[in-house]
């Protein structure tokens, strides 16, 4: 008893001696702390006045700035509230003043013109840091083309800040729409993507639809009424001019889209009644059908591989989104939930595919991944519909349409985060957005 | 089908009841409304009685009391002033077309020409006249004489030919005065007569005229009440008439009534059927629904049940595995608690262990540094012993030497003394050999030497030990010296990792202020600070999706250093990615710890380095 009473003795005091050798132990790594909340607000940009020719610089600089606080991701620091703008392009930066306005990036950049040509150079820092991010560059362009030297500095800063792929320096192909909504007037247009410098493609003298951009940008892919039942037809983007695709005399062809190396068209063909999905070589014409059901399948989308498509089909009694290979086999049902899935679009970058839902009386541009899973609706209206993506997949453009005898489609953008939805800067009614490819 | 058939046969029986009605009203419209007639128009005309008719009878054929204008003619009223009856047409002005052509009202009853069938037509008789011979022109037409005031003829304007002419139109109107066979223009000479033969026929014409005058009258009488029968039997029927088709118009009426109303009756009654089909159906659409809800219903509620029934035997089996896994879980906790109170106790042990271990090697440390510093403090000693047996040694040498010099200088001295007679040749000789003689003796060691100087044999002594020990090579006299002179090799040395230099930072911060552990708060503190600057809003979708953990130093007042931010580790996405992810909250810490961070400054060797771990929660989507 004794001798037991006293080794629990010794081996408490044994203890007790070794706790604080433990204890410190523990606390002689680094302080570690994790932390999973943080703030969404726009990055606050400083974007002084660009150096050089001061038309085209102030110019250049606004389109700069459009663009980027465009995203709603960043915020541009007040020219009144910027006290350290630098002497010249060169200039060493003062990151302590800019510090002190509270300015997390700088973008200086300087614009000479010589005749018809301008050279415009830029530099971004980040102020907290204390270092350029990045190295600088310069780009030459025709004076002419001014905003797309504007929009690659944008694409370059934004980049650089987000770590997102550049999307500015692209077109959009669009339908544009007069008259009322019993008589409408279409005609097919291209345009900056943020519809600046907008250029008619085809006139008024027959319906036109949904246009598609070429992997490279080149052509168009569009269906036309000029035979009185519609048809296919493809259009060099650079000529203007246009050749048919399909002459089917008792079937109609519509909804086509490229694929990305712009080989194959895949569109819906109608034929006695039932409608499938067909693929097209855009070079021989050489035609034949991917799907074989008595239902309706249509609105294809080429994944950005080009091996699978996803489309829209009501075997199921309502429409759905399917994906397919385009050597066969049986198509995979990714939509699963209430009314209906239509129109859908595969990103850019493979992960996601955006689409139309109508359920319970409204519509909505949802995305999902392209297993179906995280169903995400981004909008929801009167209608909305048609989602094109922009090159880098971060961006949605779609159709509202809004209500009433009077009612006009517009074009809108979003995040596929959900946020910063903003129509698009113009002054006519559109429809049917095709984003194109970032231009060389 | 037979609704439709129903349908159609109430459709065409409304449709055959509604083409009657319109035939009839059309139809008999024509039948009973009065005939239009061309429009009359119509003049003033002059009217007279009977009496005047007579007189104006009488005065034509000769009879009667004989004015003295046997041809008077009854006063006809003036015409208009501006009716030149005795002017051609052609002078008068010419009317207003329209004016003219005006249409007049049309009468109520078109005016006949005066009926004078019912006068008398008394033979032709000779009359007497005392009226002179007739002019040769007395032939001409009597009329000419009693011109009937005519309404001027209204010209006929130009512009408007197919008017219809108003007088000709009147002309039936025109009272024509009854002309006697027996005019004087046409009754032949009398004969010669008897006498009194004028006065009796005159009498008998009296009593005839007379007697003609009363059956006259009576005929006139009657005529009249002839006329007023026969226009009141007209009146009676037109009154009948009027009353037959205002009959009819009710006959009509009533019967379109009573087809309107058979139709609607009809109709209401097909409504009423259609309604009642369509509460039939709507009753029975709802019967169905209600049965097809309550089967639903049913359906439900069975499924319900046999969600529920599933849901409880799911609930049972959840609680039944919860139950298990509780127990399970328990078992494992205690399994856990018992393999960590194990661990613990292996940990503890082992830790006893090292710290036995630590302990030993201490106490050997200790001993072998007691040993060491044993060995050293001998090894000093005998090194001091040595220095004092050298230099004993040397002194002893010295004084060895000292006393050779001296003798030799002694010697000198004396040989100089001795050969101060001329013996200079011994001199170099005896100098060397002396001294020659006793330098390589003591430095032969010679066993003789030694014997004759204690020092120079402690000193062989020592030497003789040391070479010894140099044969043993464990001295520790000798392994000191060549430690400290030898020069440390420098050999490059790999850094260890971001977060394994734990023990380079516990070496360093054992000089740093540690104090008490850093408490929740505090931590907390630092961690609220940097979230609030730690924007993701600017991350890529990639770069949003994982982790960076970013290590950094911060000086005692709690400003981060900017030159040690670095990318500690980082998961879930590529290089690009989480260099991206490293830029943004690299920035979050610049940006916030501008003026320092709040910690506690007896702490900072707790808090001098840190390791942020940002990863993002639910960004991407809203």
């Amino acid at each position: 008893m004794l001798r037991s009473l006293t080794l629990t003795l010794t081996a408490s005091l044994a203890l007790a001696a070794m706790t604080p050798a433990l204890a410190l132990a523990q606390d002689t790594g680094p302080l570690r702390i994790e932390i999973t909340d943080g703030v969404v607000e726009p990055m606050s940009v400083a974007i002084p006045a660009f150096f050089g020719s001061d038309e085209v610089a102030a110019k250049v600089r606004k389109v700069v700035a459009d663009d980027l606080t465009g995203t709603g991701l960043f915020r541009e620091i007040p020219a009144d509230a910027q006290t350290a703008r630098p002497g010249s392009f060169t200039d060493a930066v003062s990151y302590e003043d800019w510090r002190a306005v509270n300015a997390q990036a700088l973008v200086t950049a300087e614009v000479t013109q010589q005749g018809e040509d301008i050279s415009v150079k830029f530099r971004l820092f980040d102020v907290f840091a204390g270092q350029p991010q990045g190295d600088g560059m310069q780009f030459d362009a025709r004076a002419s083309d001014w905003r797309r030297a504007a929009h690659k500095i944008a694409d370059q800063v934004y980049a650089r800040l987000t770590g997102e792929q550049p999307y500015f320096d692209s077109r959009v192909a669009f339908v544009q729409e007069t008259g009322p909504k019993d008589a409408r007037i279409k005609r097919i247009g291209v345009m900056d993507y943020d519809g600046a410098n907008p250029l008619w493609m085809t006139d008024s003298s027959s319906l036109v639809l949904a246009p598609q951009f070429s992997g490279n940008g080149r052509q168009l892919v569009y269906t036309s009424f000029d035979s009185g039942f519609p048809q296919l037809r493809i259009l060099d983007v650079a000529s203007v001019q246009s050749r048919p695709a399909t002459q089917g005399g008792d079937s109609m062809a519509f909804a086509p889209t490229f694929s990305p190396d712009g080989r194959w068209i895949a569109y819906s063909l109608e034929k006695g009644g039932n409608t499938d999905i067909w693929l097209m070589d855009s070079a021989t014409g050489a035609q034949r059908a991917l799907t074989d059901a008595p239902s309706i399948e249509t609105s294809p989308s080429f994944s950005p591989d080009g091996k699978r498509i996803v489309f829209e089909s009501d075997r199921s009694g309502t429409p759905q989104l399917y994906i397919m290979g385009l050597d066969g086999g049986e198509p995979t049902r990714i939509s699963f939930g209430a009314g209906q899935y239509g129109s859908p679009s595969w990103s850019p970058k493979g992960d996601m595919i955006a689409f139309t839902h109508q359920d319970a009386g409204k519509f909505h541009i949802g995305v999902m991944r392209t297993d179906g899973s995280d169903e995400k609706s981004l909008t929801e209206s009167f209608l909305d519909e048609g989602p094109t993506w922009a090159p880098n997949g971060r961006v949605v453009m779609f159709t509202r349409v809004t209500p009433g005898g009077n009612g006009q489609p517009r074009l809108h953008s979003v995040d596929i985060t959900g946020r910063n939805m903003r129509p698009l800067n113009l002054d006519f009614a559109a429809s049917d957005p095709s984003w194109g490819p970032l231009m060389p | 089908m037979q609704e439709d058939r129903e349908s159609r046969i109430g459709w065409w029986l409304s449709g055959g009841a509604h083409t009657a009605l319109i035939l009839w009203a059309i139809l008999g419209g024509v039948f009973f409304k009065p005939q239009p007639a061309t429009p009359i128009r119509t003049t003033e005309v002059a009217t007279m009685s009977g009496d005047e008719f007579e007189a104006l009878a009488a005065a034509s054929r000769g009879a009667g009391p004989v004015q003295q204008d046997a041809t008077a003619v009854a006063t006809m009223p003036e015409p208009q002033a501006d009716d030149d009856s005795g002017e051609a047409p052609a002078q008068a002005s010419a009317p207003d077309a329209e004016a003219a052509a005006q249409e007049l009202a049309q009468p109520d009853q078109a005016e006949d020409q005066p009926d004078l069938s019912d006068f008398d037509q008394p033979p032709p008789v000779s009359v007497a006249t005392d009226l002179p011979e007739p002019a040769p022109n007395q032939n001409q037409p009597a009329e000419a004489a009693p011109q009937t005031p005519t309404t001027p003829q209204a010209p006929v304007a130009e512009a408007q030919p197919d008017r219809p002419l108003a007088p000709v139109a009147d002309a039936p109107a025109v009272p024509v005065a009854p002309r006697s066979e027996l005019a004087l223009d046409q009754s032949a000479l009398p004969r010669l007569r008897p006498e009194g033969l004028v006065e009796n026929r005159n009498a008998r014409l009296a009593a005839q005229e007379a007697a003609r005058q009363a059956a006259a009258e009576a005929a006139r009488a009657e005529a009249e009440a002839a006329a007023r029968a026969a226009q009141q039997a007209e009146e009676q029927r037109l009154a009948a008439e009027r009353e037959a088709a205002e009959e009819a118009r009710r006959e009509a009426a009533a019967q379109a009534a009573r087809e309107e109303a058979a139709r609607q009756a009809e109709a209401e009654a097909e409504a009423r059927r259609a309604e009642q089909q369509q509460q039939a159906e709507a009753e029975a659409a709802r019967r169905r629904a209600a049965e097809a809800e309550a089967a639903a219903e049913e359906q439900q509620r069975r499924e319900a049940e046999a969600r529920a029934a599933e849901e409880r035997r799911a609930a049972e089996a959840r609680a039944e595995e919860e139950r298990l896994a509780e127990e399970a879980r328990q078992a494992e906790e205690a399994r856990q608690a018992e393999a960590e109170r194990r661990a613990e106790e292996q940990r503890r042990a082992e830790q006893e262990r090292r710290a036995e271990e630590e302990r030993q090697a201490a106490a050997e440390a200790e001993a072998e540094a007691a040993r060491q510093r044993e060995e050293q403090e001998r090894a000093e000693r005998e090194e001091a012993e040595r220095r004092a047996a050298a230099e004993a040694a040397a002194e002893a040498e010295a004084a060895e030497r000292a006393e050779a010099d001296r003798r030799a200088m002694e010697d000198a001295l004396r040989e100089a003394q001795e050969n101060d007679a001329g013996a200079g040749g011994s001199d170099t000789a005896s100098t060397g050999d002396a001294a020659g003689g006793d330098r390589q003796r003591i430095e032969g060691g010679s066993g003789a030497s030694a014997d004759q100087d204690p020092l120079a044999a402690a000193l062989a002594g020592a030497l003789s030990q040391s070479g010894d020990s140099d044969s043993d090579s464990g001295g520790a006299g000798q392994t000191a010296e060549p430690m400290q002179l030898a020069p440390t090799p420098i050999r490059p040395t790999p850094l260890p990792e971001p977060g394994a230099d734990q023990g380079a930072n516990a070496g360093a911060s054992g000089e740093l202020p540690m104090g008490q552990p850093l408490s929740l708060a505090e931590k907390d503190g630092l961690r609220a600070a940097i979230e609030d600057c730690w924007n993701v809003g600017a991350l890529s979708l990639e770069a949003a999706r994982m982790t960076v953990s970013v290590g950094f130093a911060m000086t005692p007042d709690g400003h981060p250093e900017p030159a040690s931010l670095r990318i500690a580790d980082y998961r879930g996405g590529s290089e690009t990615a989480a260099r991206q992810a490293f830029d943004v909250a690299r920035r979050a810490i610049l940006m916030c710890g501008r003026a320092g961070y709040t910690m506690p400054r007896e702490k900072y060797g707790r808090w001098r380095d840190v390791v942020v771990d940002f990863r993002p929660n639910g960004i991407g989507f809203d």
